[in-house]
Formats: structure tokens, sequence, C-alpha cells
């Protein structure tokens, strides 16, 4: 494979069905590019989570006049430095964002031991938010990773921001057993 | 009470409780778009069981033992909360005197899932027999 290499690449609307079309994308590149099943395992894992984070801010912006069609969600898979990054963006609102920044903040402080402590505290508090989510998805793609979550809030408008996450599955995570 | 069973789809797991073979099995991925509500059904049956059928004096002599089988791929971060709750109801199960046996299918190349198990293996403070594929 090229140094570095956009693999998978998306703009528009979002669901959840557009997850298992993604997903197969995913699939069927990982077999003709010969990934390993091991590499893709990690892939998936993050990408799974990175997706379904976009589709849990889907209902607050797919109403919003104004935002499209260039603050569609994002998404994309490359491959660079010898490992994989994938990329989302979505509008968020901006009350949301102190309590996501607050959130990837804490876990982007964490080492290993730490991210699995949490991991294990988070699983076994039995809460989900309203929108499903059980506070675990973050922490995931962290420990999958083995690196710092990267974001970036770019205003759109008064009410909304254009969030982008980046999560990087170095080439040291890929070999890590 | 009848035996509750789910098929497998492209992402949900199939989901097999059976009394008469004393067997809980669960089977495929789960990244279910809600997983509260794909889980509630199978939440409710094993409360069901394990407040109706188990609480007879007689249950531990009818079923001294059930056998729990995980097979899945994958399953989403928010799915793990959703298997511990299930497992939790387990565990009470265990705790009338019936022996439950964990069996936790992996392949050999994807170390997460063992770590998956592990996890909720310790949450709930059970045991599980490990097992690649």
């Amino acid at each position: 494979m090229p140094k570095q290499e956009v693999i998978l690449h998306y703009q528009g609307i979002f669901n959840f069905e557009i997850i298992g079309h993604l997903l197969n994308n995913l699939k069927d590149e990982s077999e003709a590019r010969n990934i390993s099943i091991s590499h893709y395992k990690k892939i998936l894992s993050v990408m799974i989570e990175a997706l379904e984070n976009v589709f849990k801010y889907c209902e607050n912006f797919e109403k919003e006049p104004g935002l499209f069609p260039q603050y569609y969600p994002f998404f994309s898979l490359e491959f660079k430095n010898g490992g994989y990054v994938v990329t989302t963006a979505n509008p968020i609102l901006k009350s949301d964002i102190e309590k996501l920044t607050s959130h990837i903040d804490k876990i982007n402080s964490l080492d290993k031991e730490g991210l699995r402590q949490l991991f294990r505290a988070t699983l076994t508090n039995g809460q989900f938010s309203a929108k499903g989510g059980a506070g675990l998805g973050f922490i995931e793609m962290a420990k999958t990773s083995c690196e710092k979550i990267e974001y970036t809030f770019v205003p759109i408008n008064e009410r909304f921001s254009y969030y982008t996450c980046v999560v990087n599955i170095s080439q040291n995570a890929l070999n890590v057993e | 009470m009848n035996n509750f069973y789910l098929a497998e789809t492209e992402f949900t797991p199939e989901i097999s409780f059976n009394i008469e073979k004393r067997k809980l099995a669960f089977k495929g991925v789960s990244r279910p778009e809600d997983v509260v509500k794909f889980y509630q059904p199978a939440v409710n049956w094993l409360r069901e069981f394990d407040e109706n059928v188990l609480s007879h004096s007689s249950a531990k002599l009818n079923i001294p033992s059930i056998h729990v089988e995980f097979r899945l791929t994958y399953f989403n971060s928010a799915s793990s909360k959703m298997l511990l709750q299930l497992l939790e109801i387990i565990k009470k199960v265990q705790d009338k005197g019936i022996d439950i046996i964990i069996d936790w299918y992996y392949d050999a190349n994807d170390e997460a899932m063992y770590d998956d198990g592990a996890d909720l293996s310790e949450a709930v403070n059970l045991p599980f027999n490990f097992h690649t594929i």
C-alpha cells in the first residue's frame, strides 16, 4: 500500500443504514488489500464507535435549516504512516461541547491501565444516555488506538459548531496483541 | 414458560434461551440501532425465568445447571452494558444454588474479544471458560 491513501470516504445524509454500507465497504476493502483479520477487527471497532457517535447527534441537526450541504456529516478512513486514521465530522449543538470535551480530555489524560479502570467502572454503572449511549465509545476507541483522541470545533452559526474527531490507530497499536 | 428465540441479523445476534436444554446462547454481531430496546425482551425473559421458574423449591432438582454460551464475533460498547445486565440476572440464578457454566468463544486473531469477555467476567464476578475458534 502507498505511504498515505484514503481507503473510505463519505459525506452526506447519515442514518443507521449508511453505517451498515460503510462497514460492508470496509470488509470489501480489507479483503481487496489483504488487511489481516487482527488489523481489520481493530479498524472495525474504532469505525463503529465513531460512526455511532455521529448517528447519536443526527436528530439534533438533521432538521436544522442552513446546515447542508456544506456541513453534512463526514467520515474517512486513511492509511497513514503504517497505521489507520478514522476521521468523523458532524454539526453539534454548542451547548453539548463542554460535556463532550470534558469527557474526551479525561480519557486523553489516562494511561492504558487508567483506561481499563474507567472502562470497567463505566461498564458497571448501568447508565444509558437519552440517546442510548453507554459512555463507553470513546474509551473503547482510546483503548484500541493507543493514541490520544484529537478534536476540533468550528463555529457554524449561533447554535451549532462543526465537530471533527480524529482517531489514529498507530502502527504500534496494530501490533499490540 | 416458553423458550426465547431471536434470529440473527446483519447487526443483531441470535439469542436462544432453551429451558429443556438448560442453555442460554448468544451468537453473531451485536450493534443494534437501539441497544436497550433490542435487549429488553431478553432481559425480561431472564428475569421471569429467575423469578418464576427458579423460585420453586424443586428448581435445583429439575435444573441442576445452566450452560451459557457466547459465540459473538463483534459487539459494540453499548451492547456490553446490556450483556452485563443479562449476566447479572444469571448471577442471581447461581445464587439460588444452580450451577452456571459460561463458555466464551473468540477468534484466535481477535484478542480484543478475549479482553471483552475478561472484562465482563470480572464485572459480574462469574468465571468464564475461554475457547479460541
